[in-house]
């Protein structure tokens, strides 16, 4: 009777089930479920911001791009000279917040931002190769190399109608509260990368302007200026930066 | 350890209560959940197609702006300001000029009704004609702001687009939702055209 006892048990695993559930094991069936069931929940609610940011980055392109419209329709002499309030170029000076769509409550703010550069008035000849430009505070620096292959052109002023290739820049500085930048000129466009990264350096083919430009003369870049474009929105770790740079020609 | 060996009965009245209740609540919960999901889904679909339909137009717009010749706007069958006409020179020969005209109708000239509002698309110079390709609907002007408003002091011509896509307020009333479905599914368009040169 032992015996029999001792080998019913060892096989009790392999022996037809008779019985229902227990009690736990629905408890635990339950909890399964009920578990998968928030993982349900948890998958719409993400659905769903990921749908509404977008929606925020489609309204962003739109909000980007239609800035990018009112840069290019804008009056260049404005852009780069003084405005008032009443200006339609005004707006680009200014970081105004925009609303998306007002009907969302507490919906995400764009902020709108521009930046000009690639213009301003005041050419100095630093030695044969080498220019010193004087750029507007208020306009963006200028990054090394950013407009190296550019050209840049003399628009009024000493020495207007005149246009050089620039085939380096420095990073811009402010030095005695005027911003300047130190630009290589040459009558031709040159692999930039075959420059001499050295302002001091003299060598190769000298700048040779028909009229010397100065202080006065107005200089821009490629016949136009360049306008970084950025907007943001969100906090936090939603925070979201989109940036567009577009190109405005001189009208 | 015999008794555990030899239990053969089930659970008792209480556990079977218990365990009932406990699985309806989950039944209503994951039901609730499952029937929520599928209504998100359609309105994030509907809020999707909304916001892609309002970029593929404005999109488009920009782009045909850039390379304009003429950029206007004209009177429509719905009103003043409800016509975009964009000429381009034919790449191909620059003297033929290539003619794309968006306008907004309103079918039955009823604000209050958007069923039946579109944008179409035509490649004639005809700013009466209600034909044309039909690239948007459930469109609505945007309070008194016009669908197509020249904005004055620029130095190159811009052009604003002011529609609204789907509803028209938040929460939707029962009109709008007739046609989006329930929630709020709305994109507003509000952005401006120019020519590069």
């Amino acid at each position: 009777m032992i015996r029999f006892l001792d080998i019913k048990s060892n096989f009790a695993c392999l022996a037809p089930r008779t019985h229902g559930m227990t009690f736990v094991e629905v408890l635990f069936a339950i909890a399964i479920a009920a578990m998968l069931s928030v993982g349900m929940y948890g998958s719409a609610i993400y659905t769903m911001r990921q749908t509404a940011r977008n929606i925020e980055h489609t309204y962003a392109l739109q909000i980007v791009s239609s800035a990018a419209a009112k840069v290019r329709a804008a009056n260049f002499s404005k852009l780069t000279g003084t405005t008032t309030a009443a200006d339609f170029e005004h707006q680009f000076f200014t970081n105004a917040p925009v609303s998306a769509d007002p009907n969302v409550v507490n919906g995400n703010a764009f902020t709108l931002g521009y930046e000009l550069r690639g213009f301003g008035t005041g050419i100095k000849k630093q030695n044969k190769n080498w220019s010193i430009l004087t750029i507007p505070d208020k306009s963006a620096d200028w990054e090394k190399n950013e407009f190296a292959g550019h050209v840049l052109a003399v628009t009024a002023g000493k020495g207007a109608n005149q246009v050089m290739a620039i085939t380096q820049n420095h990073k811009s500085m402010v030095k005695n509260g005027i911003k300047t930048v130190m630009v290589r000129l040459d009558q031709t466009l040159q692999d930039p990368e075959a420059g001499i990264d050295d302002p001091t350096d003299a060598t190769g083919p000298a700048v040779s302007w028909t009229v010397e430009p100065d202080s006065t003369s107005v200089f821009v870049v490629d016949y136009g200026l360049y306008c970084d474009i950025t907007t943001t929105w969100g906090d936090g770790t939603g925070y979201k930066t989109l940036t567009e740079t577009v190109y405005a020609p001189t009208n | 350890m015999l008794q555990r060996i030899n239990r053969r009965r089930g659970m008792t009245l209480v556990e079977v209560m218990i365990s009932l209740v406990l699985m309806l609540l989950l039944s209503i919960i994951t039901i609730g959940g499952m029937m929520m999901h599928a209504r998100m889904a359609r309105a994030n679909l509907t809020r999707e197609q909304i916001a892609e339909s309002s970029r593929r137009l404005v999109s488009a717009a920009q782009v045909l702006a850039l390379d304009a010749t003429v950029l206007r706007v004209d009177a429509g069958p719905s009103g003043a300001n409800t016509v975009l006409t964009i000429e381009t020179p034919d790449p191909a020969d620059s003297s033929v000029t290539i003619i794309k005209q968006f306008a907004y109708i309103d079918r039955d000239m009823n604000p209050n009704t958007i069923g039946d509002n579109v944008v179409v698309e035509r490649d004639t110079n005809s700013p009466g004609a209600t034909t044309g390709k039909v690239i948007m609907e459930l469109c609505s002007v945007v309070g008194t702001k016009k669908v197509f408003e020249q904005p004055t002091g620029t130095a190159r011509p811009l052009i604003n687009i002011n529609l609204r896509l789907g509803d028209r307020t938040s929460p939707a009333g029962n009109a709008d939702n007739a046609f989006t479905g329930p929630g709020y599914q709305s994109f507003l368009i509000s952005a401006s055209v120019s020519q590069l040169l």
